[in-house]
């Protein structure tokens, strides 16, 4: 038979101050556990989400990022043709030529960080046909405007539609605002290709994004540039590419499991500590239960439940401390492109659920040995004690 | 002082009470420790350049576009610059693309010029490096992350210039601006690059402060429509500039560093509370023989104190030996700037854990000291 849970709850109630001590300590832990994961999510979904599984990018081989990659004229109207590409019209391709500059850009906060400036011709906007204007007018060619991506748009000085941004050689007139699902392109600023490198000085592309006729050819297309000499070309499924830069985010995934992990043994402890009092102050009502008849197991199991009841409010309380980070904006630097990628705190449903699964564990680790300890407790001792 | 051996006999009555408060205390002040550091080391990146006499002169636009090397002679050639060092970032990779670390071509002439305060090499090391065209400087973390030592030799993959290039190890300086960087000689890359003449920035020493502001107007004006355009920033507001690209990480971290604290609080507060409530009749006892109420006020304190300093100590001093370890470093990633412990961290770790042991003492030493002998004595614990 089961020691009732009423008996637990109201144990619980008795001891007021150390209870609620206790489930805020938990709390708190939980929260920073929160936090740091919707942090990794919401970076890691930005970047994830600017891959577009149908296309290519293809960068000079050992290029790990497009800034840092460079493709000539030559290569660009040798690759453009390749027959794996998607016709776009009856005499051309989706091959989007890019460039990708880094411009130092001041915050609203006033300090300054890189930002990407995108170059692109008309044929990218249907390269990367998520891409829409939300605000303002599309992007007409060699026009010296520019599009800013609403993340940078909201984060940056003088970036809001119908400003100027002076870069370069001239001003550029901000002339829309474009979203991609929160990707990470939103963190970009689009202009005219050929204005950009006239601007720039510069003879070449970085890179070359393009749409595949089939996802499966890009194998195949992978072949044909190392078959070629002249190109020295690589090509990673766009999808592969911003996985790769996501990946470079795990450094920060495990410095927050780190810092849960180190945070929850400071937790479990305290809850051991908060167990063993309550126990301890209790040995006679133990005895007496014992006395009555409920067996070994049923203590075991009451003061385990104990500590899991005092660990979960515990936990729910910390995801709804954690809840108004939800949607935050922040931004923080990509290693991969040296600019930066704006984000959202994202706290999903999987988080907390994580959480609170973590947080009963706490519990359960935190109750075993005061309940186990309760448990093996003679009778005739805990019967005795004053 | 004559209290205290009662103290401590109190401490050890309850030992496993007392362990796992020292515990938490510990596993607390350990990842406080962590995370003050990691804020402190991004504020002192920021301010060791407070006073520099260095300027740095580089693309308007970025970093990343380069000047021409052209540039050196008409800087080098302005009155108030004493020397002028050109930097080239390299972008060298060893084996593992995802290690990124600082590489970067110097000129071995002028680099002690302009940075001498931050290097501490063995001057024969410095020779070697200097008469070495392959030669490299590389940063003690650097060094020790992929196991290098002087005298090796090593292959780096370009990942922003298309060349692989081959280095004889010929410096581990014992201070450096960066511990995790790599330099090598400016003629050696240039070389292999075909002569391209280019720089990512110049760095420039000025003789005195006071002509820092003049001088970068009248540098950026000089270049001002031309080809290249320049921007001229102190040594301070370039290393604002690399660690505000960090973003809000730095908040991040100092939130959930407030986080441990107000945690730390909260649990040994607790267990003060509880051995203090387990005592409650002993107390009593003791005001009863004659014991003052400051007396019992202090040894309640002093009990809490004494256990918060051992614990958060414990935690800081291990966190502190861990950052000393270069392995911890190797480990971090681009963060591995952030895990360089200086010993004034110790201080704040002794303070911190000292203002927690007082603020968890505080409430049941005033109410012990507060307890009414009679109600005490009356009730049965």
């Amino acid at each position: 038979m089961a020691v009732p849970i009423q008996y637990n709850i109201r144990n619980l109630f008795v001891r007021k101050v150390s209870t609620s001590m206790t489930v805020a300590g938990i709390a708190l832990v939980v929260s920073t556990f929160v936090s740091l994961m919707a942090l990794v999510t919401g970076l890691q979904r930005t970047l994830v989400e600017a891959g577009d599984p149908r296309n290519v990018i293809l960068m000079r081989k050992g290029g790990i990022s497009e800034a840092a990659s460079a493709l000539t004229m030559e290569q660009y109207t040798i690759v453009r043709h390749a027959q794996e590409l998607a016709p776009d019209g009856d005499h051309d391709t989706l091959a989007s030529p890019e460039l990708a500059q880094q411009v130092l850009l001041q915050r609203k906060d006033g300090k300054k960080a890189n930002v990407l400036i995108r170059g692109v011709r008309p044929v990218g906007f249907r390269v990367h046909d998520r891409v829409r204007v939300a605000a303002g007018r599309p992007l007409a060619a060699r026009s010296g405007q520019i599009l800013v991506g609403k993340a940078v748009s909201e984060r940056y000085k003088g970036l809001a539609l119908g400003d100027t941004l002076r870069f370069g050689r001239r001003d550029w007139p901000v002339v829309g605002v474009f979203e991609e699902g929160g990707s990470a392109h939103e963190s970009e600023i689009w202009a005219d290709a050929d204005d950009l490198m006239g601007d720039l000085k510069r003879t070449y592309f970085n890179s070359m994004t393009a749409r595949l006729r089939d996802p499966s050819l890009a194998a195949s297309l992978s072949s044909r540039l190392d078959a070629d000499p002249r190109l020295n070309l690589d090509a990673k499924t766009e999808t592969e590419y911003y996985a790769d830069q996501a990946e470079g985010a795990r450094w920060m995934r495990v410095l927050g499991l780190g810092i849960a992990l180190v945070m929850a043994i400071g937790a479990v402890f305290a809850a051991m500590n908060t167990m063993y009092a309550a126990i301890g102050s209790r040995t006679k009502e133990i005895g007496t239960l014992r006395a009555l008849g409920f067996s070994r197991g049923a203590i075991l199991a009451s003061f385990m439940l104990e500590s899991v009841l005092l660990a979960l409010p515990g936990g729910i309380l910390g995801c709804i401390l954690a809840w108004p980070l939800n949607g935050l904006r922040s931004g923080t630097i990509n290693m991969a492109s040296f600019s930066e990628v704006m984000f959202e705190f994202t706290i999903t449903p999987r988080i907390c659920l994580e959480v609170v699964g973590f947080a009963v564990l706490m519990g359960v680790v935190g109750g075993f040995l005061p309940a186990r300890r309760a448990a093996t407790l003679p009778i005739l001792t805990a019967l005795r004690e004053l | 002082m004559k209290f205290f051996p009662l103290v401590f006999k109190n401490i050890r009555r309850n030992k496993r009470g007392t362990a796992l408060t020292l515990g938490s205390i510990f596993v607390s002040l350990f990842l406080f420790t962590v995370l003050f550091n990691g804020v402190d080391s991004m504020d002192r990146i920021e301010h060791r350049s407070d006073h520099s006499l260095r300027i740095c002169v580089h693309h308007k636009i970025s970093l990343t576009i380069a000047l021409p090397e052209s540039y050196r002679r008409k800087l080098a050639a302005l009155p108030g610059i004493l020397a002028v060092c050109p930097f080239n970032w390299y972008g060298g990779v060893y084996r593992d693309p995802k290690l990124m670390f600082t590489t970067l071509s110097v000129d071995p002439e002028t680099l002690l010029d302009v940075w001498g305060d931050q290097f501490e090499i063995p001057p024969e090391q410095f020779e070697k490096f200097k008469k070495t065209r392959t030669g490299a400087i590389v940063g003690r973390v650097t060094a020790d992350k992929f196991g290098w030592k002087v005298g090796d030799h090593i292959q780096l993959t370009g990942t922003v210039f298309p060349v692989n290039l081959e280095f004889e190890i010929c410096a581990i300086p014992t201070k450096d601006f960066d511990p995790r960087s790599l330099l090598l000689q400016r003629k050696y890359l240039e070389e292999s690059l075909g002569n391209p003449g280019i720089a990512t920035d110049f760095w420039c020493r000025v003789d005195k402060a006071e002509a820092i502001p003049g001088l970068m107007q009248q540098i950026d004006r000089m270049f001002a429509n031309s080809q290249y355009e320049t921007l001229t920033e102190t040594e301070k507001s370039f290393a604002a500039n690399m660690m505000g690209m960090f973003g809000d990480i730095r908040s991040v971290v100092g939130g959930v560093g407030l986080i441990v604290v107000l945690t730390i609080i909260l649990v040994s507060a607790n267990s003060v509370a509880m051995s203090v409530r387990e005592r409650t009749t002993e107390m009593a006892v003791l005001k009863a023989i004659g014991f003052r109420p400051r007396h019992v006020m202090a040894m309640v304190m002093g009990e809490a104190m004494l256990v918060a300093f051992a614990g958060g100590m414990t935690g800081c001093l291990t966190a502190f030996w861990l950052f000393r370890s270069p392995w911890l470093a190797a480990k971090m990633g681009p963060m591995g700037a952030l895990f360089v412990a200086r010993p004034s961290v110790l201080g704040m770790g002794a303070g911190v854990a000292l203002g927690v042991g007082a603020l968890s003492g505080l409430v049941p030493a005033v109410s012990a000291a507060r307890l009414r002998i009679v109600d005490a004595l009356r009730q049965v614990a």
